[in-house]
């Protein structure tokens, strides 16, 4: 047990090696390590509260039934025996057309009772004035989000044509409580009145339309509804209560969190570097100190309890600094992630500070106290002879070092095989630079002797303490590494991916035609000029049965097979494999066996499910129950934007099924210009504009992006801290050098050209090895994942190597003038 | 008979160096008496700081024994040393040894709070006015003058009332006023405090002032004689 007079002796201890700033680099340290984890703690703390408080809003109701054909009126009837509200809405995707331009919506049909929970906020632009508002718009108008306006160029009171009728834009929606992030924002929102419907003559048979049942009211009689439905559920619908919340957006948070945490943690590696280099040197700054302690009387489990009792006190106010810190950087990264996932994020509560406080634990256990258990041990003879010291380093420091990070990014993301690859192959990149950095360092030692005398001294204070400029060159390489991936690379491996495709890829897809509209279709790009397109057909089907036993989402962990059992199967028919599908397992349909009960999947999907050939899959399709053995797995190039599915049947089983056919084709000049005449004659067709869809993908992913270099950032300041450690590590012997050389007739000028050179040099090789690693890495990611040749580019070695050198300078000569600047009589008369 | 205060039998101390074994000290007998002073002298490398370190328990022989008030010190660890030394002996250095990071005041109250002693901040500053430090009291190590600096030294070892101080080169580092301004210092309080004094130097002059003078050479006791009229 600490007596209190110790813990009162521990506290003077810590106040007064504050003051005299032996603990401003350990702090630093240690404050970023904590903040970075926090930043990214708040964010998702913030996210969590709101999918939770909003789980009612994110439905717009207590519960869902939905389904891709209309819902059993009976459904609604009930409803009201169980005193409950209910709205009936519809949602699809179409074309509108305005002023000659042709433009993707998500349409959604809204009845009198919406929103049931949650507000729709309507505003007239101009006005920031918003308006609460329940039910639709008046008859022949629509509602449109601000993204729609902006694309196409138009005013509040513009008319646009929906399918076959017009209608009149009178109101912008600012919030829609049902909607999600930006991330399931493919196209802008139209809110139409559900009358309005038919008369639009885009419900058909085999029209992709989805129905949806909101219903609201007290909580035991909506758990009542509930059970009531589910003991009596109709084919093809789908069940989602708050509890069930939305799957998507759940997925795309965890991913979003586990990526945010990974670069985080990323910070926190090399932050534990800067925290056992300032550790070190606080316990060797502090020998003599428990030298004189030992001779007079302290015993050494008091020794160690002092400063065990400064370090925790110390680690806790560092740890609510860097969650404060932490929150208040949270609010820019919130900023840039605002709306992708949900939007109206509430303040966040203060478990984050937990997590923060479990980091600077973990920190303190593993990096901080091992060099003080030896510090006990700093022999009191030291006080008479200076010669007798004690080692505060042992290799099993190491093994403590590598344990405290790994228990670090296991707690945060789990053990999985993903976590095991990031954390060794960071692990491994730095271990890499380190090497390289030496190598280089080392390479350069015999120039010394080719160069002008102030080279001289700047390459000699580099390659002098080259396990310290290594360690430099490490943190900030590893840092201007991964912005430059994050940044050039990133954004030149898209563009390469796309330029690399050949000059007829499809650039639209033109979905929702009928099969009666097929032929008219053709010919009116043959009118026009360009070759008609092979039309593919489309039929929803619900997967029911593996093998005979029952499917069911919640059997099911990943979010693609989950959705795949909620909201059905893209099915379609061939009777030849198609172009650029490539059968990995199995055999393909011969011409006889048309109308055979056979399956073709993709080997992703076969995966999910655990299928192998001969699984019996049992579909409902447009109501009727097939039973399909799976004849081969079939490999998809799914870059050349052809029309492609995860599933096919064989010809002659579903043609009698009321189907959807789609199509791909490339225009180019002025051919797109005949799109908005070919929805005029075929109002319910919808034109999708791929490279409209892959910019938006780029801006959201600029976004994500955007968010991991900021986060990024904190790997530089930890590279910053890590500078300044080895600069106070080397104080002494700067000042000694300095001073030497004032002596000796240098200039202070000279001096400083010197370590300019040194710090230019080191920046300048930390940032040429990143633009290095960087390009590399790129070059790797372009062959394996995205399929094409990248050559290297001395861009990012020019990008890196420059600004590396001057930044780095920058903070080096910051953090050197005052030690140069002192008067060399102080220096002598103090050593 | 008494028990000896502090006594050295048959003590050797021997080092390696460059794998060499180095005999710094050998078959030393010496008694001190509590309340005396005495000056241990002889060249550098005669092996005094040596000496002084095994008597005061900061250090183990390679053979012999040493007794601190009827205790064989060579039979207790490291910290039943430290808890022997605690409140009883004192230190005085060379390079005074003041802690960089705390003020003057600050240094000597450390002392009173490892022992948690009451009246620590009276006992500080009465000490302090002692030896002439008042003005000084917030001044940082490197703010003092070395005369200075082994004033405070002066004032942390007396401030526990200690019954044994050992002093190493005491004014090694000090110009000849100074030192003597220091030593004069040293020996009132010695004289106030009825202390055991300990001193290894080579000043002749502080030795001269002491009441026996042990002198070493090559690691041996070649003399060891009362001072007279000491």
């Amino acid at each position: 047990m600490i007596k209190l007079s110790l813990i009162k002796l521990s506290l003077r201890f810590l106040l007064r090696d504050w003051r005299a700033g032996e603990l401003s680099l350990l702090a630093m340290a240690l404050l970023i390590c904590v903040a970075s984890i926090t930043t990214v703690g708040f964010f998702t703390n913030r996210v969590e509260r709101a999918m939770q408080q909003q789980s009612s809003e994110l439905l717009a109701a207590d519960f869902v039934i939905a389904s891709t054909h209309k819902i059993d009126q009976q459904r609604i009837k009930a409803s009201r025996l169980f005193n409950l509200n209910a709205s009936y809405i519809n949602l699809f995707r179409s074309v509108v057309l305005v002023n000659d331009e042709v433009q993707l919506v998500e349409v959604k049909a809204i009845d009198e009772a919406y929103p049931l929970r949650g507000k729709l906020l309507l505003s007239d632009k101009g006005s920031s004035v918003t308006t609460e508002n329940t039910g639709p718009p008046p008859s022949g108008e629509v509602w449109v989000v601000p993204r729609l306006l902006d694309a196409l160029n138009i005013s509040l009171g513009v008319k646009l044509t929906l399918g076959a009728r017009e209608f009149t834009i009178t109101k912008i929606i600012e919030n829609e409580p049902d909607r999600g992030g930006d991330f399931f924002r493919m196209a802008p929102r139209l809110m139409m009145n559900r009358d309005d419907l038919a008369s639009t003559h885009l419900v058909m048979q085999g029209s992709r339309i989805n129905h949806r049942l909101l219903i609201a009211g007290e909580q035991q009689d909506v758990d009542a509804y509930m059970k009531h439905v589910k003991q009596h559920p109709n084919p093809g619908e789908q069940f989602i209560s708050v509890r069930d919340g939305r799957p998507e957006i759940r997925f795309a948070f965890e991913r979003a969190e586990f990526f945010l945490n990974i670069v985080a943690l990323i910070s926190v590696l090399l932050g534990s570097i800067a925290t056992a280099m300032a550790a070190q040197r606080y316990t060797r700054r502090h020998v003599d100190t428990v030298a004189i302690l030992r001779a007079q009387g302290l015993s050494q489990y008091k020794i160690f309890s002092i400063f065990l009792v400064e370090m925790f006190s110390f680690a806790f106010v560092v740890i609510l600094l860097g969650s404060l810190l932490g929150y208040l950087a949270q609010f820019a990264l919130t900023e840039i992630m605002s709306n992708l996932i949900v939007a109206d994020l509430p303040q966040p509560d203060l478990s984050p500070i937990f997590v923060g406080g479990m980091t600077g634990l973990i920190a303190l256990l593993g990096f901080i106290l091992p060099p003080i258990w030896l510090l006990k041990n700093a022999p009191p003879i030291r006080v008479l002879r200076r010669d007798e010291g004690v080692s505060v380093f042992s290799k099993s420091f190491v093994i403590i070092f590598i344990g405290s990070v790994f228990t670090l990014w296991v707690w945060r993301l789990g053990d999985s095989a993903v976590v095991q690859y990031v954390l060794a192959g960071t692990i491994g990149t730095l271990i890499s630079l380190y090497f390289i950095a030496k190598v280089t360092v080392y390479l350069l030692t015999p120039l010394r002797s080719l160069m002008g005398v102030s080279w001289r001294y700047g390459l000699a204070n580099l390659t002098r303490r080259s396990h310290l400029s290594s360690l430099q060159i490490t943190a900030f390489g590893l840092g201007i590494m991964f912005i430059l991936l994050n940044g050039e690379i990133r954004s030149e491996l898209l563009s390469g991916w796309r330029n690399t495709m050949p000059s007829d890829t499809p650039n639209y897809f033109v979905t929702n035609v009928q099969k009666d509209q097929i032929a008219g279709v053709k010919d009116f790009f043959i009118e026009k000029g360009i070759n008609p397109p092979v039309f593919a057909p489309m039929i929803r089907g619900r997967l029911l049965e593996i093998n005979g036993n029952v499917v069911k989402a919640e059997n099911y962990e990943h979010p693609q097979a989950k959705n795949l059992i909620l909201h059905e199967f893209n099915l379609s028919w061939r009777k030849q494999l198609p172009e650029g599908n490539k059968i990995i397992e199995g055999r393909w349909w011969q011409p006889e066996e048309a109308g055979s009960p056979y399956i073709s999947l993709d080997p992703v999907i076969a995966e999910r499910f655990s299928l192998k050939l001969g699984d019996k899959l049992k579909f409902n399709i447009a109501g009727s129950e097939k039973e399909l053995t799976l004849l081969n797995i079939r490999g998809v190039d799914w870059g050349t934007f052809r029309v492609n599915f995860f599933t096919l049947l064989p010809h002659g089983l579903l043609e009698d099924y009321p189907a959807n056919w789609v199509t791909s084709l490339h225009l180019q000049g002025d051919e797109p210009d005949h799109l908005v005449e070919l929805v005029r004659r075929y109002p319910s067709i919808s034109i999708i504009d791929i490279d409209v869809i892959i910019s938006r993908i780029r801006t959201l992913m600029d976004r994500v992006a955007a968010a991991i270099e900021y986060l990024l950032g904190f790997t530089l300041v930890i590279g910053v801290i890590i500078m300044l450690t080895a600069l106070k590590t080397t104080q002494d012997e700067r000042q000694q050098e300095a001073a030497l050389l004032h002596t000796l007739g240098a200039s202070r000028k000279w001096i400083l050209k010197g370590v300019l050179i040194e710090f230019l040099l080191i920046g300048g090789i930390a940032g040429g090895i990143a633009g290095i690693a960087a390009s590399v890495t790129g070059m790797v990611l372009a062959e394996q994942v995205f399929k094409f040749e990248y050559a290297f580019s001395l861009i990012p070695v020019i990008t890196g190597t420059l600004s590396g050198a001057i930044v780095i300078a920058f903070i080096g000569l910051l953090g050197t003038n005052k030690i140069l600047s002192q008067p060399p009589i102080d220096t002598f008369r103090h050593t | 008979m008494t028990t000896p205060f502090l006594q050295a039998k048959n003590l050797s101390k021997s080092l390696t160096s460059n794998d060499k074994p180095l005999q710094i000290l050998q078959t030393i007998n010496l008694t001190f008496n509590a309340a005396s002073t005495n000056a241990i002298v002889g060249a550098s490398g005669s092996g005094k700081t040596t000496l002084l370190g095994l008597l005061a328990g900061l250090d183990l022989p390679s053979g012999g024994t040493i007794f601190f008030q009827g205790q064989d010190i060579g039979a207790l660890s490291e910290d039943q040393r430290a808890s022997l030394r605690a409140g009883k002996v004192s230190f005085i250095f060379q390079s005074f040894q003041l802690l960089q990071p705390l003020t003057a005041y600050e240094n000597v109250l450390l002392s009173l709070e490892i022992l948690n002693s009451s009246q620590a901040k009276e006992k500080t500053l009465s000490i302090l006015e002692r030896v002439g430090l008042s003005p000084r009291l917030d001044h940082y190590p490197n703010q003092l003058s070395g005369g200075e600096q082994q004033r405070c030294a002066i004032a942390r070892a007396f401030v526990i009332e200690p019954i044994l101080l050992f002093a190493d080169e005491p004014t090694g580092n000090l110009d000849l006023k100074t030192g003597n301004t220091v030593i004069d210092l040293l020996f009132e309080l010695n004289q106030e405090r009825q202390t055991s004094l300990i001193i290894a130097t080579h000043d002749t002059d502080l030795a001269n002032r002491c009441d026996r003078i042990v002198t070493l050479s090559g690691g041996e006791v070649v003399s060891d004689e009362a001072v007279i009229g000491a």
